[in-house]
């Protein structure tokens, strides 16, 4: 099979990261353009991989359309109509309603039905104007013969309109004339009473459309679902969707209604799925059906609080069975949520479902099982289940320990937990963190003499190996300073110094700081630990201790922290050396460009080490003698206003003055200065100075002359 | 001494792989030009290497390879980078595709845009004074609403709130000619012909007036700013390059006078890390300069044939300098091969020379070249790895377009003519 260069790329860019929204994109401009019946299999791809992208819904189904495939196209429908509330697919799904079943004699009744179906469920759109506008326009369209007809179509497009006007959306201000329109057309008397009964509830209506198109207005609600990636384009469309469901919480239409509520709410959060459906967006939409569940029930009515609590459910059941399918949270959630509910069943079998995934990690999932168990049908019923844990290949230590300790704290059992302790050291025996954890179990139950034991059990077994065995020594230290003799605490010492001979090699004084430390206090300060080389051994040895005592590691890193801070602002970015250059103060030059007799003075602003030495060569300046200058300015006359204004306003003269070019200009100088210096303080004239006119400037001229 | 002799050796090999395939007429003529110490024999070395070379750069690159879900990844796509393949697929449009989504009015010719780093606001400055800054995101809400929607929120008065124009910025009193955006915050730098470089914060909605202002005592042409956001490069009429500390506001230039150009600066900028940045002049060379000493490390003289250059940007993989003049010919250089250009766009130039300055720009992913023409007032577009020509875009402005900025992130640009109005182009990213 002949596949282009460009498609073989695309593929492989899909192979590579299967949620590369453009490459997908490529794809499917690609499939567009091939009979359906060779498309098919990447539309199927496409859309088992965004299940809840309406717009990649829509285009396979057109594409199924174009070649009249009507029951493939019924059953796509089937596949994503109640799961994706997307307005452009629900448009899709009428349209088809309409081309396809004209031809039945039944038409008129699935048309209605369909159009009721669609405004059910997606009704409730910002988008929607469109469906309620046609919808009224086909009632319309009905032929109706005899009274009782008309007058039932009469009713059934009111009803229409009469909905359409209180839900929020754009355009609904077209909705509301049209229907004013219809019912001047039909009763003028009868209309005043109808309208003035609505209007409130409309006005109500069209403050919360504008509301809530601006709160929608930047939510990209046709992008494909992808899982986080942490951009911060994400991070906004994650803000935006939770305000707006905020803001839908807030019950913005002041309704009375808490189902009307809750069903608003919940299309928010319906329109949010589809968009970020592999966040946790779940868990709080669940949470949110769960409360009000539970609100109702305070309310009396125990039939709507049943209801909304089983679509609480079946949401985590959806959560679970697509986007959510191996996230432990969401597992986790439901089954306490079920557990709440009384349906025990019910949790055995989401437990079982997250144990069915192969090839993940099941430590968690079990000690949660196992936890659960243990509450709800006691510590044997969990007993069972670290039975089957403890046959499961897929598990870490953590589940022996949990059991354990699980068996101690609740059954009061110490020898059943030191024998789970027994049992999980033949098969974790080299993972250090299981022998701290069964170690500190010991300790804590005060019997000095059996702790030793173990120490040197674990010590002197080969299942640990010696570089590993670090921690292990510095707890055993550590044991013995607390409960230990000397004489013990020496013994432990040295022999620890055996077992790591070439590290330790003279530096016998950090082991004496390793014996008197005390959390994260040390016997000397950082400087003098550092000095000894005291933080290299200890990192080398103990990774863990600094994740147990983060202060401890701090003090370790404190030296360097300041700097990195610094540096990590700058990360990757050259930084000017301004030790390499020189200083320089722009200074007007000669006259050798171009140049306008307005330049201002050179500001003193710069600070006083400016090398005028290393000026570049061919900008030497124009060192002015200021006495000389003062001089001119004393000696010149000057020109009376009618000159000076002629001179301006013909144009030609303005351009050639230049500082070096003589009287004139000098002339000219001193006219500007008199005028501000009449006003102003030195600040003010600095300011006139910073916003020097151009030249043909006939408002500041005439200002002038209003000043003399 | 060892580059040299390695040379030489990759020249003994082509001719040696010319031979072994069986191109003696070229391989002759390679000898007779190349004159090699010892004759050379036919072998298959230059292909082996090549073999394993290309396995290599391969790896390498898939080592380094776009990850969609990574947060580095900002734009689509790795940019050019014509050492790897050239048969990139493109998936970003051409600048035929773009349409008009918006467009704003100054009241005198507009002449400078800018587009902030994280693509989100546009600025752009007039011969009136003022610099507007628009939010591209409402924008496009503006042209995606139906008209009559747009009417509607206008006349219910909601239309300040979310209108386009989100700050409008007075301070100076002559043409504003250039404007840089702060890389992090809501700072904007603009330079004018007042003599004049201002600091706005526009961060408050109030925001009017300058908060600080660097005197010059020349128009100021160009402006960069450091990635960083610390330090600014200010170009004027005078040939001397400057660079402000914005913290300090003190002024440095390059120790060695001789670095400088010979005549006014046109353009400046820095490339993506701020190692390197590049300055081009009216006196028709190129420089490249280090970033850290400020020294000049590279001149191309007669850059565009002795006229004016007037754009010079870099690739965002730092490699590849775009530059274009008053001849209507854009170039791409490559920093490792300095001399001649790699690629050069040309076509736009048959239509008569151009009297003002106009830009060649990158799209956001650096898959074409688009330059404004200003005799036919439409955009001209190149394949940037082949230079070959796209269609043209009639960009509907009634006077010459003086500037146009690409957007860093999508595929939108503005483009700002003597008519006095900015276009916001736009192509939606959907495929339809």
């Amino acid at each position: 099979d002949y596949v282009p260069e460009r498609i073989r790329k695309l593929e492989s860019r899909v192979k590579d990261n299967e949620f590369d929204v453009d490459a997908w994109n490529g794809l499917i401009r690609e499939a567009q353009t091939h009979p359906i019946e060779k498309a098919r299999k990447t539309f199927e791809r496409l859309v088992t991989q965004f299940p809840t992208t309406g717009r990649y819904w829509r285009i396979y189904i057109e594409q199924e359309m174009k070649s009249r495939n009507y029951e493939k196209v019924e059953k796509l429908f089937q596949r994503c109509l109640m799961r994706v509330l997307s307005i452009d697919l629900w448009k899709c799904y009428l349209s088809y309603v309409r081309e396809t079943k004209s031809g039945l004699s039944s038409y008129r009744e699935k048309m209605a039905q369909a159009y009721d179906f669609a405004l059910e469920k997606i009704g409730m759109d910002i988008m929607s104007y469109q469906i309620w506008a046609d919808y009224v326009a086909f009632l319309k369209g009905v032929e109706a013969v005899g009274s009782y007809a008309e007058n039932q179509r009469i009713t059934a497009v009111r009803r229409v309109y009469q909905r359409g006007c209180v839900n929020p959306m754009i355009n609904i201000e077209q909705l509301w004339r049209e229907y004013s329109q219809y019912e001047q057309g039909i009763n003028a008397i009868i209309a005043k009473k109808m309208l003035d009964d609505r209007t409130r509830d409309y006005v109500n209506a069209r403050r919360v459309s504008k509301e809530l198109e601006a709160m929608t207005r930047s939510l990209q609600r046709h992008n494909p679902a992808t899982p986080p990636c942490g951009s911060a384009e994400e991070a906004k469309q994650v803000s935006l969707w939770k305000k707006y469901i905020e803001w839908e919480k807030n019950n913005p239409l002041r309704s009375e209604s808490l189902t009307v509520i809750s069903k608003r709410v919940m299309f928010a959060y319906e329109q949010c799925l589809l968009c970020l459906g592999h966040h946790p967006v779940w868990y709080e939409a669940a949470q949110y059906l769960s409360s009000t569940s539970k609100l109702m029930q305070e309310k009396g009515d125990t039939n709507s609080s049943k209801i909304l609590s089983d679509e609480a459910s079946s949401l985590y059941e959806r959560a679970i069975s697509s986007l959510m399918k191996s996230n432990m949270l969401i597992h986790f959630a439901y089954a306490d949520f079920e557990e709440g509910r009384m349906k025990h069943d019910k949790v055995h079998t989401i437990y079982q479902r997250m144990l069915d995934i192969k090839d993940c990690d099941q430590t968690l999932t079990f000690i949660q099982y196992m936890k659960f168990t243990r509450r709800a049908e006691g510590i044997k019923a969990a007993r069972l289940v670290f039975k089957k844990a403890r046959e499961d290949t897929r598990i870490r230590f953590h589940v022996f320990v949990a059991a354990a300790l699980m068996e101690y704290y609740c059954t009061k059992e110490k020898q059943i937990a030191f024998k789970i302790f027994e049992l999980g050291l033949k098969r974790f025996g080299h993972e250090p963190d299981y022998l701290l954890s069964y170690i500190d179990y010991m300790a804590h139950l005060n019997e000095d003499n059996n702790t030793r034991v173990l120490f040197e059990r674990i010590l002197t077994s080969t299942s640990l190996s010696s570089d590993k065995s670090g921690t292990i020594w510095d707890k055993y230290l550590e044991f013995e300073c607390n409960v230990g003799d000397l004489s013990s605490l020496l013994k432990v010492e040295s022999r620890r110094q055996d077992a790591f001979k070439s590290e330790y090699e003279g530096k016998s004084t950090c082991l004496l700081i390793d014996r008197y430390r005390f959390l994260d206090l040390y016997p000397c300060p950082t400087d003098i630990l550092r000095a000894l080389g005291y933080k290299e051994s200890r990192s080398s040895n103990k990774p863990t201790i600094s994740m147990l005592n983060p202060s401890s590691a701090s003090v370790e890193a404190a030296g360097g922290t300041s700097i990195d801070d610094a540096g990590m602002k700058k990360a990757g970015f050259a930084i000017p050396d301004i030790s390499q250059m020189i200083p320089y103060k722009p200074k007007l030059r000669a006259s050798k460009f171009p140049s306008s007799p307005w330049r201002g003075i050179p500001c003193s602003w710069t600070s006083g080490d400016t090398n005028e030495e290393h000026a570049p060569a061919e900008i030497i300046q124009p060192f002015v003698k200021i006495d000389d200058l003062m001089d001119k300015f004393a000696d010149c006359s000057l020109p009376s206003e009618e000159d000076w204004l002629k001179q301006v306003n013909s144009g030609g003269g303005g351009h050639t003055f230049s500082v070096s070019s003589g009287q004139s200009n000098l002339r000219f100088a001193g006219v500007k200065r008199s005028s501000s210096r009449g006003d102003s303080d030195d600040e003010s004239s600095v300011n006139s100075r910073s916003s020097v006119p151009p030249v043909h400037d006939i408002y500041r001229a005439r200002q002038q002359k209003r000043v003399k | 001494m060892d580059d040299i002799k390695r040379r030489e050796r990759m020249y003994r090999s082509i001719i040696g792989q010319l031979l072994n395939d069986g191109y003696m007429a070229i391989a002759k003529s390679l000898t007779a030009q190349v004159k090699p110490l010892n004759p050379c024999t036919p072998s298959e070395f230059l292909f082996k290497a090549f073999s394993a070379g290309v396995d290599q750069v391969e790896q390498e690159k898939l080592d380094q390879s776009y990850y969609p879900n990574s947060i580095d990844s900002v734009a689509p796509g790795s940019g050019i980078d014509l050492e790897f393949e050239s048969d990139v697929q493109i998936l970003s449009p051409e600048a035929m595709q773009y349409e008009t989504c918006y467009v704003t009015a100054h009241k005198a010719p507009t002449r400078t845009a800018t587009f902030s780093k994280n693509g989100q606001y546009i600025a752009t400055g007039s011969v009136d004074t003022s610099i507007k800054i628009l939010d591209v995101e409402r924008m496009l809400v503006k042209s995606i609403l139906p008209s009559d929607i747009n009417a509607m929120v206008e006349n219910t008065n909601q239309g300040m709130a979310d209108h386009p124009v989100v700050r409008t910025l007075y301070d100076h009193v002559d043409e504003i000619t250039s404007i840089e955006f702060h890389p992090t915050q809501q700072i904007l730098v603009s330079g004018s012909r007042d003599y004049t470089v201002k600091v706005f914060d526009f961060t408050k909605s109030s925001a009017k007036r300058a908060s600080k202002t660097i005197k010059e005592v020349e128009r100021v042409r160009s402006l960069s700013m450091h990635p960083t956001g610390d330090y600014l490069l200010v170009g004027t009429y005078h040939p001397v390059i400057r660079l402000y500390d914005l913290e300090t506001f003190q002024c440095f230039v390059s120790c060695n006078p001789a670095d400088q150009h010979k005549g006014p600066i046109n353009c400046l900028s820095y490339n993506p890390t701020g190692n390197i940045y590049a300055s081009g002049s009216k006196d028709g060379a190129i420089k490249i300069w280090d970033g850290v000493s400020n020294r000049c490390v590279a001149t191309y003289p007669e850059a565009h044939d002795g006229y004016d250059v007037c754009s010079a940007v870099f690739s965002r993989n730092g490699k590849y300098l775009l530059s274009s003049g008053k001849d209507s010919v854009a170039r791409l250089w490559s920093l490792a091969a300095p001399g001649r250009p790699v690629l050069v766009y040309t076509g736009a130039e048959l239509s008569g020379k151009q009297a003002h300055q106009a830009q060649a720009v990158f799209n956001h992913t650096e898959d074409y070249v688009l330059f404004p023409d200003e005799q036919t007032v439409s955009l001209c577009c190149w394949s940037a790895r082949t230079a070959e020509r796209q269609r043209l875009l009639s960009l509907g402005h009634q006077g010459p377009a003086r500037r146009i900025a690409h957007s860093p992130t999508t595929a939108a640009f503005i483009t700002c003519s003597e008519d006095f109005r900015a276009r916001f182009w736009y192509k939606s990213p959907v495929s339809d």
